[in-house]
């Protein structure tokens, strides 16, 4: 049941290369940039368990992503909340959102799932933007403090004021979330949920509750994103309505896909690629939008399992050509 | 009159879901495009009004038919999300384009209607806003006719009703598709040209327009065109009358409140085809 | 705690689609240890039969028992946990899945870890998982797919993707058993090891609901037969009874082939 010794070594050497990258990337925007990759990757790995794994296009996601964005920094601005203790809430929060929004929409068909979490998306940051009083509307929340320092019994504190310290949670939690999901994936609810996705008759009939099971995964993928959002407060410092919008869960889509949909690396890698691609690319800057959305259908219509996939079918060729060739 | 651009929208992605199953959600960038064809024909190519129209029904029903081959066509045999993934990357390329090639200033198409004044039942409107309902009422007619009374009208609701019936028929599925893209492109075309003048035109334009769209033809019964035609006047009512009673802010909540209570009371729509 | 009486109970069962009427009034009862095929001319509503009774569909009118429990608002995936499983005409299996993965997906009636057991991954959890792993090697070993148990079960003929089918279905231990049209697509050869398979399958103790249209394996596997003609079911007896019935021959050859049949 545990993995190979190769894929091991790889999980070791990519921990380590994240454990290294401050040291190694001088470049400040990079970094920037591979911090918003974790959290970001986080959240794609959260929709991934729902759209990847179960078969279903969820576009709330980002509103998610916002709903525990906010909770944690209102509750640390308005309400001196140690910021550690925003967390649960702030996951409980985007979680049952998740859980009613399911309730409400998981017995429908995949297009009509689709617009429903779309306008309830809408109506999030609608309400964000709206209910000036509870979320400071349109102006946003501006100086958001830094996780409060964890004292070390005996030996000072780790703060968490400096961008590489922030990092390094990101990265924490993204690894704490990979393995999480990995498990999730690994065991009778995963094989659950992918058999949801390519057939949800024949999952019935072999005695699989459908609406049960998506429900879990949404409300669990809604939970993780909250994560997602809770990270990016603390990190960017500001927050308004349209960071719960649309499109933050639009873009995880698109990395998903093109990082390789259903599959475990897949949304991390395509996160990677995807933020950390336009800045050696920065002439193009303007077009940026435009190749993702090319990308985006080219990928799907090609290529529909991304990026990870595509590198598993050169890697079986290759070994196929090789078998012969001896 | 909103309503009628709603609804003309909605007819296409009703159309389009009925015939290919595809949820067309780049429709709205559509019809954002054929604001942009109404602008360049007015005011670079300084055509009159009503050829602009007639250029915006053109080129995106030609738009269409491209999208149909060579986007929608490869996916027929693909799970149905990868083409609702698909469109999604379609809006942003046109999006996107329309933001490269235009600039993200709003811009103004120049209509003669706007300006002459009409006065109905006691309420004065622009001649613009007349025109809006009456050529989207003219549209829904000639659609209407068009799929009731002709070979392939006909030929579009077979394939709507059951798609391998209509091969087995001798029905070329794909042109069908062809056809009903185009016709729905072209709705939404003419659909931005019209409150180009009204609304201004603007590379976003599209998404509020599509997402009411939506709404609606799941208000109205996902594959029918008659539900679209009513949901879409029905939501742009319901909107009035809430920003007048409820709250002008949360107006556009009243789609997405519209849409759950739909969905739990009546899932299939007013119109649409019942599922167990 | 095993269930004594009828299996499957249909009573005056009808299903109506807008204007079709699928099923008429059908009664029949299904007792343990059986083999009852379910035979009759395209459209007879024969499939829709076990839609009904697997809870696919709601029955427009008449009462379904599995069990002795009412289907009656009961989901597809209820009905399997009472002990029903189920293959399909068109064959439904994950082709992008191992043969294995394959039965494994079919053991979920089985499993009973939930999701925090899977999260600390104990020896609880990895003795269960193994122990699944086992029962699923060894129904591939009963319907004959142990040597194909790594590969790609889209892979496979048509007549090894059948059985996959029915290896996910035996996977989740059901009591029941409806195959729809197992022989669709094989060739005499293969019908016989279908015949042998069916064998071994009701020599476990399981009761088996079978849709066929190859009349010789219907009469030397069946205890019981049943005919359905545009809904309704116009026989029901044993082979010998069933097959030389005036009405059957009618329904399937039509009155002047009867007539011919009959040489008259």
């Amino acid at each position: 049941m545990w993995r190979t010794p190769r894929s091991t070594l790889l999980v070791i050497g990519g921990l380590a290369l994240a454990a290294a990258a401050p040291f190694i990337v001088t470049n400040g925007y990079l970094f920037h940039l591979l911090v918003m990759s974790a959290i970001w990757g986080i959240l794609a790995t959260s929709l991934n368990l729902v759209l990847g794994y179960t078969g279903l296009l969820s576009l709330a996601h980002g509103a998610f992503f916002g709903m525990g964005a906010y909770t944690s920094a209102l509750l640390v601005e308005k309400w001196d909340w140690n910021f550690w203790a925003t967390v649960p809430p702030a996951m409980a929060i985007a979680g049952l959102a998740g859980a009613v929004l399911g309730v409400l929409t998981l017995r429908l068909e995949g297009h009509y799932f689709a617009i429903s979490t779309l306008s309830f998306g809408i109506v999030v940051s609608l309400v964000l933007e709206k209910w000036d009083d509870l979320t400071e509307g349109a102006r946003g929340i501006t100086s958001i403090p830094a996780p409060d320092a964890i004292p070390l019994f005996g030996l000072g504190q780790i703060r968490f004021d400096s961008d590489i310290a922030k990092y390094y949670l990101a990265v924490a939690v993204l690894a704490i979330c990979l393995l999480f999901v990995w498990r999730l994936v690994h065991s009778p609810m995963g094989r659950a949920l992918e058999a949801i996705r390519r057939n949800e008759l024949l999952a019935a009939c072999l005695g699989i509750d459908l609406v049960f099971y998506k429900l879990m995964a949404f409300s669990i993928s809604a939970a993780m994103a909250g994560l997602a959002g809770v990270l990016y407060s603390v990190y960017i410092t500001y927050l308004n309505p349209a960071d719960a919008g649309f499109w933050n869960g639009f873009y995880a889509v698109m990395y998903i896909v093109i990082g390789g949909m259903g599959t475990f690396w897949g949304p991390l890698i395509g996160t990677l690629f995807l933020v950390t691609l336009p800045e050696f690319l920065r002439m193009f800057q303007e077009f940026r939008l435009l190749i993702l959305g090319v990308l985006l259908i080219i990928t799907i219509t090609f290529l529909p399992d991304g990026i990870v996939g595509g590198a598993k079918l050169l890697w079986r060729r290759g070994t196929q050509f090789w078998a012969t060739q001896k | 009159m909103v309503g009628s651009i709603y609804a003309l929208i909605a007819m296409g992605v009703a159309m389009i879901y009925g015939v290919m199953n595809v949820p067309d959600f780049a429709l709205g960038a559509k019809a954002m495009l054929g604001g942009y064809v109404a602008f360049f024909f007015t005011a670079i190519l300084h055509q009159a009004y009503g050829v602009a129209l007639a250029g915006s029904i053109v080129v995106l029903a030609v738009l269409g038919l491209g999208v149909e081959r060579w986007i929608f066509r490869p996916l027929t045999k693909a799970p149905a999300i990868n083409g609702f993934i698909s469109a999604f990357g379609l809006l942003l390329v046109f999006e996107n384009f329309a933001l490269i090639a235009f600039g993200s200033t709003y811009r103004r198409i120049l209509s003669p209607y706007d300006r002459q004044m009409i006065e109905i039942f006691g309420a004065n409107l622009t001649m613009q806003r007349l025109l809006v309902v009456v050529i989207a009422i003219v549209l829904m007619v000639s659609l209407h006719i068009f799929i009731k009374y002709t070979t392939i009208g006909t030929a579009i609701r077979a394939v709507a009703q059951n798609r391998r019936g209509a091969l087995l028929c001798g029905i070329h599925n794909e042109r069908i598709a062809g056809v009903t893209m185009a016709i729905g492109s072209g709705l939404a075309g003419i659909a931005g040209a019209l409150i180009g003048p009204i609304a201004m035109v603007y590379p976003t334009m599209g998404d509020g327009l599509i997402v009411k769209a939506f709404v609606i033809t799941i208000l109205g019964g996902m594959g029918s065109i008659f539900g679209a035609i009513v949901g879409g006047y029905i939501l742009s009512l319901i909107e009035a009358l809430g920003a007048m009673y409820i709250s002008v802010d949360y107006k556009d909540a009243f789609a997405f409140a519209v849409l759950v209570l739909v969905l739990a009371v009546r899932p299939q729509g007013l119109f649409g085809r019942s599922q167990r | 705690m095993s269930f004594a009486g009828p299996l499957v109970e249909l009573q005056a069962v009808t299903k109506v689609f807008g204007g079709l009427t699928a099923v008429r009034d059908v009664t029949l009862s299904v007792h343990r240890g059986e083999i009852v095929s379910v035979i009759g001319p395209n459209g007879s509503g024969k499939s829709t039969l076990f839609n009904l009774i697997n809870g696919i569909l709601a029955s427009t009118s008449g009462e379904i028992r599995v069990f002795g429990r009412t289907t009656r608002g009961l989901g597809a995936h209820q009905v399997a946990r009472l002990g029903v499983g189920r293959t399909f005409q068109t064959t439904q299996v994950f082709a992008d899945k191992t043969v294995v993965d394959n039965a494994m997906v079919g053991r979920h009636l089985r499993v009973k870890t939930g999701l925090w057991a899977a999260q600390v991954r104990g020896n609880r959890f990895r003795n269960e998982e193994e122990q699944h792993r086992a029962r699923c090697l060894q129904t591939l070993e009963v319907v004959g797919l142990r040597e194909h148990a790594g590969r790609l079960a889209g892979q496979l003929p048509t007549a090894l993707q059948q059985r996959v089918a029915i290896a996910m279905a035996l996977a989740g231990e059901p009591e029941l058993l409806l195959l729809d049209e197992p022989t669709g697509g094989l060739m005499e050869q293969e019908v016989m090891e279908l015949m042998g398979l069916l064998r071994r399958i009701r020599a476990l103790g399981i009761t088996i609901m079978l849709i066929e249209h190859k009349m010789r394996l219907v009469r030397q596997v069946s205890d019981r037969i049943a005919v359905l003609n545009n809904g309704t079911m116009i026989c029901e007896g044993v082979p010998d009874k069933v097959l030389n019935d005036q009405l059957v021959v009618e329904a399937y050859l039509g009155t002047a082939g009867a007539a011919a049949a009959y040489g008259d």
